[in-house]
């Protein structure tokens, strides 16, 4: 299902000043352009994340709704070289597994798996980042490592 | 459940991630809200809130012995217009808007409504959760456009106007 809510452009400028401050993105872009801004994609580079991956940049993607002053967000990664993909989505899709949960799909181990995820800040800029830091840091790491 | 590290927030300074944050503020908030947000310092936060209060990007709102701080949405939209004209042609400029307009008009003769409020208020007819799917997104997708148009309709009204002030001296 899509995110409930309406975009709220605006939002956007520091979300991409933290995109674009983070060492392993090389690009941040508007999709579908620069005039619509309906969210954010920032391309990643592949040599500079462990494990390294490629030759194609994975992506990461970001959108971020409101309902009122309710957030609805979906910030996503997905490496085209693997299939592999995974983010943390703030949406109506698990209410079993609460307001936010991380997922994850790897085609080559064939593992599909949700879990209840949460972030301790609210401000927008703060999630991006602790999410930045737990994709890069740890869930990469562990969940594309070594076969 | 995975926590937050913290470990990479060194990259950026606590100014930069309180001006960061503050770009994203819908809601009127204090310095030691957007202090506790950023793990900053209510001093930190204040000086960089008052400057980007002078820089023309927040506004300060005094309410009783609070004072709050939100975007500046008026100078936000201004400071946008200014970058569509900068970063787009005319010609882009007018095949967004034409586009977006055509859409919200194929939008209003398929589902027989005026107004993205009226589609979804369709959907409380509907059994079909693909149908009612569709047309909860597309009506967010309407609204987004609805907020667009504007944009996009000030920048090319005073297009040229603007080139010609955004024209580099020789």
């Amino acid at each position: 299902m899509g995110l409930p809510g309406t975009t709220d452009s605006s939002v956007y400028q520091g979300l991409k000043d933290v995109l674009q401050r983070y060492p392993v993105v090389t690009t941040v872009t508007y999709k579908p352009d620069s005039i619509i801004r309906e969210s954010l994609r920032a391309q990643i580079d592949p040599n500079l994340i462990v494990p390294p991956t490629g030759p194609q940049s994975p992506t990461f993607d970001i959108e971020w709704r409101f309902v009122e002053n309710e957030p609805y967000y979906r910030i996503h990664y997905a490496d085209s070289n693997t299939g592999f993909n995974c983010g943390w989505h703030r949406d109506d899709d698990h209410p079993e597994l609460g307001p936010v949960h991380f997922q994850y799909h790897d085609p080559l181990r064939d593992e599909q798996h949700y879990e209840c995820a949460r972030f301790k800040k609210t401000v927008p800029t703060e999630i991006l980042w602790a999410a930045l830091d737990r994709l890069f840091e740890h869930r990469i790491p562990t969940l594309t490592g070594e076969l | 459940m995975s926590t937050d590290s913290g470990h990479t927030h060194s990259s950026m300074t606590r100014g930069e991630r309180v001006r960061a944050a503050a770009r994203t503020l819908r809601t009127p908030r204090t310095a030691s809200w957007v202090a506790n947000e950023t793990d900053a310092s209510v001093k930190t936060a204040q000086k960089y809130l008052e400057q980007l209060v002078e820089d023309n990007v927040l506004r300060k709102i005094e309410q009783g012995d609070q004072t709050l701080y939100c975007v500046d949405q008026l100078m936000a939209t201004y400071r946008e217009v200014a970058t569509l004209q900068r970063e787009h042609d005319r010609e882009e400029l007018t095949t967004s808007l034409e586009s977006m307009r055509t859409q919200i008009t194929e939008w209003k003769t398929s589902y027989n409504v005026e107004t993205p409020g009226e589609l979804r208020a369709s959907i409380a007819d509907l059994d079909d959760p693909d149908e009612i799917e569709t047309r909860r997104e597309i009506a967010s997708k309407w609204e987004h456009f609805a907020d667009r148009i504007p944009i996009v309709r000030a920048a090319l009204n005073e297009y040229d106007w603007a080139a010609e002030r955004d024209a580099l001296p020789v």
